[in-house]
């Protein structure tokens, strides 16, 4: 498991976990809003990898998800090697 | 259903009571005369103290369908709105009309009310829970709000009769004469409750301080008094003052107060000059900074009209300003100045902004410093629902403010979190941008552009100006466009224009 990023309001939180196919879970405060667009980012970001991947967004702008996320799989990648 | 002058389809009925679409500010003139309140008989006793609320509602004679009215001084401390409402609950009388000037989260057990039959429905702020249960259509009737001098406009018309007001009183004596200066749970003035106390039918004070007559000072007097009922315990003094109000710390709302000052500084700023005050942390952070330029020019204002803190209190207390208007307490600083300073003066709240008067004190402001959830490229302001829809914040005193002042600011940052502030279209309009000024915000400000005498007085300052439409498309940018709400098409709430006509509706929420 490996993780990025903090619960703080205005940022989120990355965990990706293994697992044999690529699932991910999306909890936004800001999901009436948003919801979409983070799941939109995640699934982009997240192509060809296959893990368990939960995303809490705390209300963060769509770059901060990126850089989390980007973080969380630069990690993920390290562990698998 | 017509469409008003802000472009909001908007019914022209509610509740079953008639209403008029919003047609502009001071468009649409009064009708009538002031109403009155029931004649009533001297009491024989010299003792108006009744033990228990369960008497003296018995007394005044409560019954299913009517209005009952409270003031919020006591805010996120209050006791006796959750007292009185469960005792009415209670004694089953049922369908009650709650019409309180603002209800807080402390007051979340009335939830459970709006479906048992007790309330039908609550016409005033709610701040939280309420709020919540509201947008998503747990309220049988139809929510109704108004601005702090809109809900006195409504008294002093008729549009709402109060049966029976409840004024929680942090010091009352036996006869009636009351104030908010002393006592375990003092909060300063009683300006919003006087209303009530003059136009109800039946006026009962409940306290936890029973001092021998006569009380002084007095803010509401014995004469409107018919019941006086003590209790253990009427507020939470954590609640009901907002402790030590601390001014902004974040770089980005420090550069926002440090424009809206500079802004202040170009167009209004002059000896004798009057300002709004508030307790919000871009506001403290404007009052402040304000006052140490006043004293670094030496410059003196006429008044401050509050939303009194320890930040307008020191200006007083070093001169910087003649007199401070006060309406409500935010600190033990500027409860204490109401009791000791004689230039710190409680205003009933219908002396305040009430546009069916003979002028209120926002009508000689020469600037207010207001806030916002949302602004859009009309410069239409919202303040009580969230950009998903929710309505969960009254109109407190924004829109006669913003009406009254030569000058209004509206302080915002350009979005929060991921939201943006800055609009196409707000969610919901609380105030026409017809009388917003300026828009502030960290990136820069936005003229109204119907004032080009401001934009005049700008010319070599600092600032960066933009068009409205430049800083909302900057905001989409940073934070792209986000979902419309999931709205139905049933209206749960009204927004009510200070003068009584319809400026928009709120729908309710999907779960």
């Amino acid at each position: 498991m490996v993780e990025a990023g903090t619960l703080e309001k205005g940022d989120a939180r990355v965990v990706i976990t293994d697992a044999d196919k690529r699932e991910i879970v999306v909890k936004s405060k800001l999901e009436r809003l948003y919801g979409d667009a983070v799941r939109k980012t995640v699934e982009e970001m997240t192509q060809g990898i296959n893990a368990n991947i939960l995303v809490e967004d705390m209300g963060a702008l769509d770059w901060v998800i990126r850089a989390r996320l980007e973080a969380a799989i630069r990690k993920f990648r390290g562990e698998e090697e | 259903m017509p469409i008003n002058a802000v472009g909001r389809e908007v019914p022209s009925e509610i509740n079953g009571q008639k209403f008029k679409p919003f047609a502009g500010d001071m468009k649409t003139p009064p009708e009538g005369r002031r109403a009155g309140s029931l004649l009533r008989m001297v009491p024989e006793s010299r003792s108006k103290v009744v033990s228990s609320l369960e008497e003296v509602i018995k007394k005044v004679g409560l019954e299913d369908g009517m209005t009952v009215s409270f003031h919020h001084h006591l805010r996120n401390g209050d006791y006796v709105v959750n007292m009185v409402m469960e005792t009415i609950r209670k004694m089953g009388i049922k369908n009650i009309r709650v019409f309180p000037t603002a209800l807080f989260p402390v007051h979340q057990p009335l939830v459970s009310m709006l479906t048992d039959g007790t309330i039908r429905r609550i016409e005033g702020s709610m701040n939280g829970a309420l709020g919540e249960a509201t947008s998503y259509g747990e309220m049988r009737e139809t929510a109704v709000l108004r601005s702090h001098s809109g809900r006195v406009r409504a008294v002093e018309s008729g549009e709402v009769h109060i049966d029976v007001a409840f004024i929680a009183a942090p010091t009352a004596d036996p006869y009636g004469n009351l104030n908010g200066v002393d006592g375990p749970s003092a909060c300063g003035p009683l300006a919003y409750g006087m209303v009530d106390a003059y136009h109800a039918d039946h006026t009962v004070a409940i306290t936890d301080h029973l001092v021998p007559y006569p009380a002084h000072p007095i803010s509401i007097f014995q004469h409107n008094i018919d019941y006086v009922v003590p209790v253990d315990k009427i507020g939470d003094p954590n609640g009901i003052m907002s402790g030590t109000l601390r001014i902004t710390t974040s770089p980005s709302r420090l550069k926002i107060a440090r424009y809206a000052l500079e802004v202040i500084d170009k167009v209004a700023l002059r000896d004798g000059f009057s300002f709004q005050a508030g307790a919000g942390g871009i506001s403290l952070a404007v009052t402040k900074f304000l006052g140490d330029l006043m004293k670094k020019r030496g410059i003196r204002a006429s008044f401050i009209n509050g939303g009194v803190t320890k930040y307008v209190v020191d200006m007083l207390h070093e001169g910087l300003v003649d007199v401070v208007f006060d309406g409500q307490a935010f600190d033990l600083d500027a409860v204490k100045s109401l009791k000791e300073d004689k230039n710190h003066i409680e205003t009933p709240l219908a002396m305040y902004g009430n546009p069916y008067s003979s002028g209120g004190i926002v009508n000689m402001l020469d600037v207010g410093v207001l806030g916002a959830t949302e602004v859009d490229i009309d410069f239409n302001v919202n303040v009580n629902t969230h950009s998903d829809g929710m309505l969960l914040h009254g109109i407190g005193g924004h829109q006669e403010v913003a009406a009254g002042s030569a000058l209004t600011i509206v302080t915002v940052p350009l979005y929060r979190y991921r939201v943006p502030v800055i609009r196409e279209r707000v969610t919901t309009v609380t105030t026409p941008g017809e009388v917003i000024d300026v828009v502030v915000t960290e990136h820069g400000i936005a003229v109204n552009p119907k004032r080009d005498d401001i934009i005049e007085a700008l010319r070599g300052s600092k600032v960066p100006i933009y068009d409205i439409q430049d800083l909302q498309k900057k905001a989409e940018r940073i934070c792209g466009k986000p979902q419309e709400p999931k709205t139905t098409d049933d209206i749960v709430a009204a927004i009510l224009w200070r003068d009584g006509t319809v400026i928009d509706v709120v729908y309710k929420v999907k779960k």
